[in-house]
């Protein structure tokens, strides 16, 4: 009785009179710094979690047992004395080790790291604990007490650590709380917990990071986790310049090639961003800085890697990551794995973000293009009134697009191909698989691929370099900026190549009427494109042939001119003091001064000064005498002409072939020009483009729709060109309009 | 077998209609007029016949030879060396052919065109496109043929037709001429107007087999047939067979007649761009044949290094003649009165030896 009243006046004196807890390192405390929050937890009464263990529930069972064992050492803590406490740590030893053997195999983010982490707190604690088991497995270094002195040396370095690297990695979260603690155990050994343990051997490893980092301030500030001397190694190698063929596993290498391979940091574009995915595995991102959209790399790429929260469900003993970040953490459309730096490189200068991770043999490219570029405009070189009004612009991508909006079909295959070494000139060959011929575009691959140059800037110079016999005078590849056109001569059979940086799409293999004809013509009914043919035609035989017909009608067969009309000519170069093959060349001079002075006078300007250019000189040179009044009939005509051929390279061999028919009918007159016109033709029907003679369907006569000069109604060009040797030859069927003519109606 | 590349029979025809019927536009219906007379359209049909015959002995030639040109087969049927010799005077006439018409044209276009020019700057000229022609290829000119044919046609039918009005009727009688007997026999002669088809064997490795080669043949022989027929009842109905023997281009004096109204007159332009082009055909399928065969007689494998030689030499022997007169009176009436034996005999007499030595060609490759 006594006795519990005894008991009763103690529970009473404990909730009127203060008395000093027994364990100081109990005391509760607001955390000094966020990162404590995890003591938080043992003050609110919490059972105390790693983040990896409050995240991952997995493994409660194991965790249990753990959280059990530090429970009992505690307890033993509390009555300190050495050998009871090495004892238990005896005695619990053997079942921490099987049960934190493969938790703690995949705890650190680095198999190599940790190993030799392991290795180096090994090497520094066997002076201590010669007399504990050794093995390799860290979990076993859970258990090491550390002595005192240790433990106070430790803490300042940590201190140091921490301040350098804090906000990295959740461990080194846990390391500044464990700072504290070694405050405590410094005053008291009891106060030593098992969990306060392991995170001081932790620190250790920290420890030597920092040391590692003062050696590497660079890699330091960004993160970067280096491993004792390896790492200076490591950072030394990279200066000299590593050579690498394939992504390499260690990270550090793979950002030592690049550094060396893009002259970094000379080179101040290419930006190779460090970071820790889910603030455990470090990774690096390589991007040029302006050649990427910012939105994609900061909205839809880091974030996303770095969150903790992205990876709950990934495996970390996993070795690569890829996968499942390929899979379930980025949101970005295009990404596809890579492991030649042959392929990275040029997808790193082209504009993508590539992510390298530690431990990966591979690395993932991201579509992340987002360069300043022009918007979709109306073209400026072949406008039509009936049509579509789009041109193409200097983005490949949406060149690409703007045909796929016209070819909607599974069967166009779309192929990139690299054709420059050192500027990466990327291309895309573009084929209608089932209709193109297999052996054209084997062909037009063949060309592109072995090409040997430094650098291309545009299709202008792809086209040189593929195009059969440079010395004809005639195009060989015909250039549109026409989507609509490509895509028509897409669905012909032909080849189309487009170039990043060039409004145009080449289209191969061609034959002269490709140069002839022009997209509106498909969207007019075939009277009004006939009789457009027909004006052009006529355009294109006066321009080539009109000055120098004139030479020779005035130089030797005058008795085919009409009387009056000589009579005329004859007058009006009487005052002229030029023979007239100077005349007619001066003038074809002026004339061609005057349009070349046009195009390159900007906008509204260079068409004014092409036509006061032609009116004042004309009329002056036709005052001053120096020209015949007929002769500036002749070459504006001629003029016209050429300026109706709708190809500007075809308009612009004109130009010089009508040079080389008014010498030849100022020598021979019209037997000059057909001796000029037979070795034009001779070269002209001996060309080939990709194999196809330049004058098909006519020289060599081919099946062919009625569609070279006069235009058949569209329902009759049944067959794709026979010249292509297409898969599919029909391009509609037998009865096109499926329709009955003359039936239904307002009026039957 | 040199590789020659390939052409279709639209090509070959038209290679060989310009070939054959440009020589009615020169010299030759006035000297066939003196023949004949007033018959002169119906004895060219006579000529194509007889030619078309004779053609056929080379057909068969072909067919028992198939896929091998007229010099392989003389290689084969002969041995090589008499082969060698055969191919070398078939050279050596149809460079000898090809100056001559050359120098024929350049007279011409010195009389109407160009009288002031001396020939040999004509001559060079000229062989300048013949030899871009030859430069590039047999398939160039076969090409080059069927690219003008339009033009050469659409400008043959304009003569014709622009110059109905000025036809009589009257003029065609008496339409016997100088007598059947008579025209039948020139007509037959005068076979070798058509003798140019006979270059078929030399190309004949380039065709597609014996069959494309008998239609090729036979279709050439008919067309030219027609269309120098319809050329000369046209000459026949325009002037009076006496003036039509002076004449020496009738069909180009034919085209400056033309007045229709006043305001279409003097077409000879249009008449003058036939005439080049036709003319280039001629003498480059010639020249070219004659290339060939000496390049496998003397198994040359690029040809492009004896084409400027070769044109040297037609050059040399087209200035041979010393004049108009002795171009037209004796070379040309030379060979078109004898000319059938040189086109046609070898043919013929290697299809004889062939039978006789029972040799034949590998008709497997037919």
């Amino acid at each position: 009785m006594m006795g519990m009243v005894c008991l009763m006046l103690k529970r009473l004196k404990r909730l009127f009179i203060y008395t000093e807890p027994e364990h100081k390192s109990e005391e509760f405390r607001f955390p000094e710094d966020p990162s404590e929050s995890s003591k938080w937890g043992q003050f609110a009464g919490y059972e105390k979690k790693s983040r990896d263990e409050e995240k991952n529930n997995t493994n409660n069972d194991e965790e249990q047992a753990v959280s059990n064992i530090i429970n009992t050492i505690k307890k033993s803590s509390q009555s300190f004395d050495y050998k009871e406490y090495q004892a238990n740590q005896t005695n619990v030893y053997n079942k921490l080790s099987s049960i934190l053997k493969t938790s703690q195999e995949s705890s650190s983010y680095g198999e190599n790291q940790s190993e030799k982490n392991d290795k180096n707190n090994k090497q520094e604690n066997s002076d201590n604990y010669k007399s504990e088991p050794e093995d390799e497995n860290s979990s076993i270094r859970i258990l090491r007490p550390k002595r005192i002195e240790e433990l106070v040396k430790n803490k300042n370095i940590n201190k140091d650590s921490k301040i350098k690297r804090a906000d990295e990695d959740g461990r080194e979260h846990k390391n500044s709380v464990n700072i504290e603690n070694n405050k405590k155990e410094t005053e008291n050994i009891r106060t030593i917990d098992i969990t306060s343990d392991f995170k001081i051997c932790e620190s250790n490893e920290d420890n030597k990071d920092a040391k590692n980092s003062k050696n590497n301030k660079e890699d330091s500030n960004t993160g970067e986790k280096k491993n004792g001397g390896d790492a200076k190694n490591e950072t030394d190698k990279n200066k000299k310049g590593i050579k690498l063929k394939y992504v390499s596993k260690s990270l550090d290498e793979n950002i030592g090639f690049l550094e060396s391979f893009y002259n970094i940091p000379v080179n101040k574009d290419l930006i190779i961003k460090k970071f820790n995915i889910a603030k455990r595995i470090p990774a690096c991102l390589v991007y040029v800085d302006g050649m990427i959209d910012k939105l994609i790399v900061t909205q839809f790429a880091l974030p996303q890697l770095m969150d903790e929260h992205a990876f709950r469900h990934y495996d970390f003993e996993c070795d690569c990551p890829l996968d499942y970040i390929e899979k379930n953490v980025l949101t970005i459309h295009q990404m596809c794995r890579m492991n030649s730096y042959e392929e990275i490189n040029p997808q790193i200068v082209s504009g993508l973000a590539v992510l390298f991770i530690d431990g990966c043999d591979e690395c993932l490219v991201m579509e992340s293009r987002g360069f300043e570029r022009r918007g979709i405009a109306p073209p400026a070189t072949e406008t039509v009134i009936n049509g579509p009004q789009e041109g193409f612009t200097e983005t490949l991508r949406t060149n690409i697009t703007q045909v796929r909006r016209i070819v909607k079909s599974e069967n166009l295959i779309t192929e990139f191909e690299f054709i420059s070494k050192k500027n990466n000139f990327l291309c895309a060959i573009m084929y209608m698989e089932g209709i193109a011929n297999p052996r054209i575009v084997e062909e037009v691959k063949r060309r592109v691929k072995n090409l040997d140059v430094d650098y291309i800037s545009g299709s202008g110079m792809l086209e040189q370099l593929i195009e059969d016999k440079p010395y004809m005078i005639f195009p060989q590849i015909v250039s549109t900026e026409r989507p609509d056109r490509a895509a028509s001569f897409l669905m012909e059979g032909k080849v189309i190549i487009i170039c990043e940086g060039t409004p145009f799409a080449l289209a191969m293999p061609i034959v002269f009427f490709d140069l002839f004809h022009t997209s509106e013509e498909s969207n007019l009914r075939w009277q009004y494109a006939t009789f457009l043919r027909i004006i052009r035609l006529m355009g294109l035989l006066l321009a080539t042939f009109l000055p120098g017909m004139y030479t020779a009608l005035i130089l030797f067969h005058q008795e085919m001119i009409p009387t009056s009309l000589l009579s005329s000519i004859v007058a009006t170069r009487v005052n002229v003091p030029f023979p007239t093959l100077v005349e007619i060349l001066l003038m074809e001079f002026s004339f061609e001064l005057i349009r070349e002075g046009g195009i390159r006078v900007p906008g509204v300007t260079g068409n004014t000064l092409g036509i006061i250019g032609a009116l004042i000189l004309g009329q002056a040179a036709v005052e001053a005498g120096l020209v015949s009044p007929i002769l500036i009939i002749i070459v504006a005509v001629s003029g016209l002409g050429s300026f109706s051929i709708p190809n500007y390279s075809l308009s612009l061999a004109i130009r010089i072939i009508r040079i080389s028919f008014i010498i030849f009918g100022q020598i021979a007159g019209f037997f000059g020009i057909s001796v000029a016109f037979t070795i034009l033709c001779a070269f002209a029907l001996s060309m080939k483009s990709f194999g196809v003679p330049f004058f098909s369907p006519v020289a060599p006569a081919t099946r062919s729709n009625a569609d070279k000069v006069v235009r058949a109604p569209y329902y009759e060009h049944v067959w794709r060109p026979d010249w292509l040797n297409t898969q599919d030859e029909r391009r509609m069927g037998d009865k096109a309009r499926g329709w009955k003519p003359d039936i239904g109606g307002a009026q039957r | 077998m040199q590789k020659e590349g390939n052409f279709g029979y639209r090509e070959a025809i038209s290679m060989f209609v310009i070939a054959m019927t440009i020589k009615f536009f020169f010299s030759s219906p006035a000297a066939a007029s003196k023949l004949v007379g007033t018959a002169l359209w119906y004895m060219i049909l006579i000529s194509g016949l007889t030619a078309a015959f004779l053609f056929m002995f080379q057909y068969l030639l072909l067919k028992r030879f198939p896929n091998l040109s007229i010099m392989e087969i003389a290689d084969n049927v002969l041995g090589k060396f008499f082969g060698s010799v055969l191919s070398l005077l078939c050279c050596v006439f149809f460079i000898f052919t090809a100056s001559i018409d050359m120098r024929e044209f350049v007279e011409v276009m010195k009389i109407f065109v160009l009288p002031e020019s001396p020939p040999s700057f004509i001559m060079i000229i000229f062989s300048l496109s013949v030899v871009a022609l030859s430069f590039m290829g047999l398939e160039t000119i076969a090409r080059f043929s069927k690219f003008i044919v339009y033009v050469l046609g659409a400008g043959f039918l304009a003569v014709i037709l622009l110059s109905v009005s000025n036809f009589k009727i009257y003029r065609i009688f008496p339409i016997l001429g100088y007598g059947l007997d008579r025209t039948i026999f020139t007509g037959i002669v005068r076979s070798s107007f058509f003798g140019t088809i006979t270059v078929i064997g030399v190309f004949a490795a380039s065709l597609h087999g014996p069959r494309e080669i008998k239609r090729i043949g036979f279709s050439s022989i008919l067309i030219s047939g027609i269309v120098t027929s319809v050329s000369a009842l046209s000459f026949v109905l325009t002037f009076p067979y006496t003036t039509a023997q002076e004449l020496l281009s009738p069909m180009y004096a034919m085209a400056s007649m033309v007045d229709l109204g006043g305001f279409l007159q003097r077409v000879e332009p249009i008449f003058l761009f036939l005439w080049n082009f036709g003319t280039f055909v001629e003498v480059t399928v010639l020249f070219y044949a004659a290339v060939m065969i000496y390049c496998h007689v003397f198994r040359i494998s690029d040809k492009k290094p004896v084409i400027l030689p070769m044109a040297i030499l037609m050059y040399g022997m087209s200035l041979i003649p010393r004049s108009l007169n002795e171009v037209v009176n004796l070379w040309v009436h030379l060979l078109r009165q004898w000319g059938w034996i040189p086109y046609f005999l070898p043919s013929i007499f290697l299809l004889i030896v062939s039978k006789f030595r029972k040799k034949k060609g590998d008709i497997n490759n037919a």
